[in-house]
This record gives structure tokens, C-alpha cells and sequence, in this order.
């Protein structure tokens, strides 16, 4: 195997694939970046560790065809610190020769046919706008549980029908959905690990436009976009059912400035530690917050706002709440409540995005 | 054998023919879950790899594909190894490396297997989330149990698997295997009765250059409890010592197995701190192994040494003794068959729980001899 590239192109492409590098080596061939070389002039390179695997192809002078597996990490302090040269890689049998302006050097290589065998995406396909993506990616993700007892719930669900597909997670405190567009060929629903998600939405965040375009099957996941594609093992279990979860429209709103209304929850919110809550009192003139901690202090505000409804009382844990507000989108943002006791919701401008937050129920007044 | 399937990569794992004749069978239609039971040396992990290479080979273990090399170097992608990072497996470990897999879709098509190694080390909690899975198994996955002290394993977990159980192995089949690699019938025959029933153990006897200075050690600490109590205390002392000693010994292989992760200036590279911290702990617990393998060489000898001594009194020829190429010590009788009993007791003791001072045990069992 023997190709000369740019190289920027080659230390960006293997800074990317990195990514997917496993960090805690059990197997030797995982700390590896698989190279291949087409006839046609692309070199693609694929890391994986066991639960996304990256795969990336750039353009190439190709002078042998092969392939060779080669430390990643190395092989990328490697090629970044090289002068602003063209890069000539060249594996044998044991080993690859980097060859740049006056600099040789030849790595070790790993046994390629440790390399885990990756299937070609497949299944179901889903076309969606990349600024779309990264947004509900961004919105949902941070709702997942980081909890590995819960296996599901560190996951996000991906339900895809004719009509676009719907992303969400929850890890039983809140639950945000978002609906999005998109072009399906079928039906799917598979619950992608959250790691997955947020590097496919980063991909896709750093595309300015274009589409991603997305396989679903039994048993994995991959997301296409620019020439990179992710490829994701999916989080075996039944996801709860969400929509049985979403409250039918409750009387009680509060339509509000989202960054006023967010920084009040935060500000107030410092003196909530340890599970205390931030209370808030709707009534006509708004929302009045205020929390306290026996040790450290109490605190205050009042927010002005649109308020429809009765005068209610109910308490949220204030980093869950700001998450879901932020989360949001739009200059305004809706909160409805019904009382102490059931789930607030948190909507912004549009329908596409919904965010449950549940209550935390307050002592009874001693009185 | 009998078998319902052919299975070349279980069948080449020798000296357990009824524990692997009942994993051919599994093959076809694996349990979820199996303990593999018996004690050290006997073969289980070679038998757990084996086995998980029948499970992953599509041909049911041929030995010869990918699948089966990968397996039987434990680097297939489908199969997780979990062993105590220190002295124990931590719930974390368990959360970690084995949920988290268990219930995703499996790297490469077909099944999942899991291996815990010293599965008696997991501690209480994370014995109960191991209880989890193995009571709402994940498709297509299975589950290896490993261990020498299986009655140390909750009820719960035991009671969901499949208890394989391996013997020692004997005495006939030790030999043959040293012999076959080259090693005279006479030393062959020796180190088999000196090993306990452990293979690995054997082989270390006979190509270890110091193979068989423990029963050199074995004789003066006899002679030394001979003298009287302050000689026992004495006698524990050179065993204790010996073992450390031979502990220290193998810290080059730790060396060895680091060199690949530090820099040039033997620094760890910050990248493999991870790595480095296991490698770490994998050697603490050998160092920890070693030195119980190492006092229970030394009783074992012991212990054969006194049994000669009883065998020869009573009329027994050179082809009854153990220690072919030594004369039985100079004990008298009673007191060496009361001397086996403390020994044996001592080893056993050791063997059943890790927790127990090494030195104290050594001392009741020394005290006992000059009886």
C-alpha cells in the first residue's frame, strides 16, 4: 500500500476519525486507524470502538492499492507535526514508512484482521436538513440519563415514519421530544446511544448546509454526512412509552422572555443545592421564584409575564428546568403548569419541540 | 467422546474430557449463562475460550477461521473479559463492561460472550447487578462464570447458571503432557505428583530454573519446626520470605508488559494512563496469586515429604514415595501423620479464602509438625 497526500487533508481526516478511537485498549486493533486504498484514488480511513466506528474518505495519489492498520494516536501527532509538505505513506507486511520533506519515519503496524468487520450501512433510509439535525440533536440530548442502570434510557429514540422522524429522551426527571421533517423511505424506531447522536449532530453542525443522510436496520445506525459516515451500535430494550407521558394542553400558561425567564431560573437556582428546589408562583403579574438552602441562604425574583390560568404553585429542580428553557427555541417561550404535582411543559415558539420537566412536591405548609 | 456437534477447537482442550463434552453439547443451543467451576490450573480458562470460540465460529469452533483466533486470543470484537481490578470486580466494572454491551447490538453479527474471570471476587453489589442480566438475559448473549471458589458466589448467581465443574487433573494426564513436550519420564513424573493436580503449575516445576528450590525450602522448614516452637515461628518466617522474594521476582514482567505505553523517557503517555492503571492491577493481583501459589508449593511439599516418611515405615517401596530422588525426613511417625493433617489443613484454609494472614496460618501448621 503506497499513497501521497496533502497534509492537512490527511491530519484533519485522522483528527476526525479519532474520535472514535477507543481510549481503553482491551483489544490492540481498536487503538488503530484502518487505511485503504481504492483503485480509484481515495484513501478511507475507519477507527471504531466497538460502539461507533468512523469512516472517512478523502482524495489521494494512489500507488499501490491495500491496506494496513496503524496506531491512531501516533500516526495523527505524526502527521500534524510534519512541515507543510506532501505525505507519503508506504505499509508493507510489518510496517508503514511516512516519508515528508527531510522526515522518514516508519510505525509499527496492528494485525488488520483483528480489526472489527464493519457492515455497510443499510435499511431504512432518512434524509434530513443538517442545521435541522444538529438542532434536535442539541435539544434532546441532554435529557438522556448518563445512568448505565437504565440501559434505554442513555440512549435517544429515533422514530422514523413517512412524515419525518422524532428524536427523544428522557431520563425519568424530563423528557424532551422533537419532531423534525424529513424524507423517509419506511418506518423505523431504535434507540441510538447518546454518544452516537451528539457526534453525529457535531458532524452535522459543521456542515453550513446540505443533507444527512441516515440508515436505520436491526442492528445499527449510520449517519452520513459530507464524506464522513457514523456508524452506531443501537441500546437493546423498550424505550417508555413518551407519548402516553405528554399531558393533554393544560389551562394554566405562562408565555414569557425565554433568556429573561432562563437567566432568573439559573440566578435563583444557585441557592437551590442538593435537590432543593426553585419554587415558582404563577399568577397574573407572572412568576415569582425564590429558593432557599437552610445553610447558605435564600433568594428571590419576580419575572413579568403573560400568565392564563389559575394561581398556581409548583417547584422544579431549577438546572432541569433551565436545560429545557434553553433548549428552546425562539424569543419566547411557553411554560404550562397544572399543579404541584404533575410534569411542567416547556414549548417554544414552534410545536416541534416539547420538554417535560417533573415537579418536585413541596412540604406541606407547617401552619 | 460422545458429542452432538464437532468441535475441534473444544475438543484440542485437553485433560477435562467430561466438562468439555458437556460444553460440545451446549454449543448448538448455549444456556445463557455457565460457571465453570474447579480449581486452579485445571484448565478453565483455556476451556472458556475455547468455548467462546465455538460460540462465535459459525462452523461451531472449527479453530482454523477468524472468528475462533480471535476468540482464543481474546481479541474477538463479540467478546468481553472481566477479571478484579484489585481485589475485587467493582459494580462500576460490571455497569461498564458488561451492561453496557450486554444491551447493545453486538459489534459483529452473531453473539455476544462474556467472560468474569475469579468471578467469586465480584463484590456483593456488583454480584446483584451481574444478578440483573442474568435474570433478564439479553438476546444472543452468554455468559461465562469463572471460578475456584464457586462457593463463594451468591446463591442467586449460581442458581441461574450452568455449573460446569473441572477437576484436578490427574496425575497420568500431567505426565503424558510434560513427557510429550520433551521432558524426561523421571521429571515428569515428579513434577506431576508435586503440581496438586496443576498443569501450569507442572510445567513452571520442570523448566523453571528454580522449579524446585520451594522443596528444598519444604525440607529446612521441616527441620526447623523439628526444634520446638520458636523453630516453627522460624519456619514460617523462611516460607513467608520465600515467597516474597519470589514475588519480587517477577515484577520485570510487569516492566515488559508497560514498555509499549511510556514515552522515551519511561513516563506513562498520557493517553494510557487508563491502560497503565490496569496493567497495574492485573499485576498486583498475579504478584498476590504468586505468592499463595508460592507457600502452597511449599506446603505441598511439605506435605509429600512427611507422607514419604509414613509410606516408608510402613513398608513402602521407592515406587509409593513422591519424592523420588530424596530420603523421607527424619520425623517420627505419629508425628508426621499428624504433621500431614496440620498441612493439609493449612493449604486448604489458604485455597478457600484470600482474606487469611498467611503468616499465622503457616505458624499453627508449623507448630503442629513438631508434635
Amino acid at each position: 500500500m503506497k499513497f501521497r497526500c496533502d497534509r492537512d487533508a490527511l491530519s484533519e481526516a485522522l483528527q476526525t476519525v479519532q474520535r472514535a478511537v477507543s481510549s481503553r485498549p482491551g483489544i490492540p486493533a481498536l487503538t488503530g486507524v484502518l487505511l485503504e486504498l481504492s483503485d480509484e484514488g481515495t484513501l478511507t480511513l475507519t477507527t471504531t470502538d466497538l460502539e461507533v466506528s468512523a469512516r472517512l474518505s478523502i482524495e489521494v495519489q494512489v500507488n499501490e492499492t491495500g491496506r494496513a492498520l496503524v496506531p491512531a494516536r501516533l500516526l495523527a501527532d505524526t502527521v500534524k507535526s510534519l512541515s507543510d509538505a506532501p505525505v507519503e505513506i508506504e505499509a508493507d507486511q510489518s510496517q508503514a514508512r511516512i516519508r515528508c520533506a527531510a522526515y522518514e519515519g516508519a510505525l509499527r503496524l496492528l494485525p488488520v484482521e483483528d480489526f472489527p468487520a464493519l457492515q455497510q450501512p443499510s435499511g431504512t433510509r432518512v434524509v434530513v436538513e443538517v442545521g435541522g439535525f444538529a438542532e434536535a440533536v442539541g435539544q434532546v440530548g441532554r435529557a438522556a440519563s448518563r445512568d448505565e442502570a437504565r440501559p434505554v434510557l442513555t440512549g435517544v429514540l429515533m422514530e422514523v415514519s413517512r412524515e419525518g422522524v422524532t428524536f427523544v429522551a428522557t431520563d425519568s426527571y424530563r423528557l424532551a421530544v422533537r419532531e423534525l421533517v424529513a424524507t423517509a423511505g419506511g418506518e423505523a424506531k431504535v434507540i441510538v446511544p447518546e454518544r452516537a447522536m451528539s457526534e453525529a449532530g457535531r458532524a452535522a453542525a459543521a456542515e453550513e448546509k446540505g443533507e444527512i443522510e441516515i440508515f436505520v436496520d436491526a442492528s445499527q445506525v449510520s449517519f452520513g454526512v459530507a464524506q464522513l459516515s457514523l456508524t452506531s451500535r443501537l441500546i437493546e430494550g423498550e424505550f417508555p412509552n413518551f407519548r402516553q407521558l405528554l399531558p393533554e394542553a393544560y389551562e394554566n400558561r405562562l408565555t414569557v422572555s425565554r433568556q429573561q425567564l432562563t437567566d432568573a431560573v439559573r440566578r435563583v437556582g444557585l441557592l437551590a443545592r442538593d435537590n432543593t428546589p426553585v419554587r415558582m408562583e404563577f399568577n397574573a403579574l407572572g412568576v415569582k421564584l425564590s429558593s432557599s438552602s437552610p445553610d447558605l441562604g435564600q433568594a428571590v425574583e419576580a419575572v413579568e409575564a403573560t400568565y392564563e390560568g389559575e394561581d398556581v404553585t409548583a417547584a422544579f429542580n431549577p438546572n432541569y428546568l433551565a436545560d429545557g428553557l434553553s433548549a428552546a427555541t425562539g424569543e419566547s417561550v411557553r411554560l404550562e403548569v397544572r399543579d404541584g404535582l404533575k410534569p411542567g411543559v416547556v414549548k417554544g415558539e414552534g410545536e416541534e419541540f416539547t420538554y417535560l420537566v417533573m415537579p418536585v412536591k413541596l412540604p406541606a405548609p407547617v401552619a | 467422546m460422545s458429542s452432538s456437534v464437532s468441535s475441534p477447537v473444544l475438543s484440542s482442550v485437553p485433560g477435562q474430557d467430561d466438562a468439555m463434552a458437556f460444553l460440545m453439547q451446549a454449543v448448538a443451543r448455549p444456556h445463557h449463562a455457565y460457571l465453570l467451576a474447579g480449581p486452579e490450573g485445571g484448565g478453565k480458562q483455556l476451556a472458556a475460550r475455547a468455548f467462546a470460540a465455538a460460540l462465535l465460529c459459525d462452523r461451531g469452533g472449527c479453530g482454523e477461521c477468524r472468528a475462533c483466533t480471535l476468540a482464543l486470543e481474546e481479541h474477538h470484537p463479540n467478546l468481553f473479559v472481566v477479571e478484579p481490578e484489585g481485589r475485587d470486580i467493582h459494580v462500576e466494572t460490571v455497569r461498564e463492561e458488561i451492561w453496557h454491551y450486554a444491551y447493545r447490538t453486538a459489534p459483529e453479527p452473531g453473539r455476544k460472550v462474556f467472560v468474569l474471570r475469579e468471578a467469586d471476587r465480584l463484590n456483593p453489589a456488583a454480584a446483584d447487578a451481574l444478578l440483573k442480566v442474568l435474570e433478564e438475559p439479553p438476546a444472543d448473549s452468554v455468559f461465562l462464570l469463572l471460578s475456584a471458589r464457586p462457593h463463594e458466589l451468591p446463591e442467586t448467581v449460581v442458581s441461574r447458571c450452568h455449573v460446569v465443574s473441572f477437576r484436578p487433573l490427574s496425575e497420568d494426564f500431567i505426565v503424558s503432557a510434560l513427557t510429550e513436550a520433551g521432558v524426561s519420564p523421571e521429571r515428569a513424573a515428579l513434577a506431576a505428583r508435586l503440581s496438586g493436580g496443576n498443569l501450569g503449575r507442572a510445567r513452571r516445576l520442570v523448566t523453571e530454573e528454580e522449579g524446585l528450590a520451594f522443596r528444598d525450602q519444604a525440607v529446612e522448614a521441616l527441620e526447623l519446626a523439628r526444634l520446638g516452637p520458636a523453630g516453627a515461628l522460624s519456619a514460617a518466617e523462611l516460607v513467608v520470605h520465600g515467597a516474597e522474594r519470589y514475588r519480587k521476582g517477577l515484577s520485570h514482567v510487569l516492566d515488559a508488559e508497560l514498555a509499549p505505553y511510556l514515552d522515551e523517557k519511561g513516563r506513562p503517555e498520557e493517553a494510557y494512563r487508563a491502560a497503565i492503571r490496569r496493567l497495574q492491577d492485573r499485576h498486583k493481583r498475579r504478584e498476590r496469586r504468586a505468592e499463595r501459589d508460592y507457600v502452597d508449593r511449599v506446603l505441598l511439599a511439605a506435605s509429600a515429604l512427611l507422607r514419604d516418611r509414613v509410606a516408608a515405615t510402613v513398608g513402602g517401596g521407592p515406587d509409593v514415595a513422591i519424592n523420588l530422588d530424596l530420603r523421607p525426613p527424619d520425623v517420627p511417625v505419629s508425628g508426621a501423620v499428624a504433621a500431614v493433617g496440620a498441612i493439609e489443613e493449612a493449604r486448604a484454609a489458604l485455597a478457600e479464602d484470600l482474606n487469611l494472614n498467611v503468616r499465622l496460618v503457616l505458624e499453627q501448621a508449623f507448630l503442629r509438625v513438631q508434635g
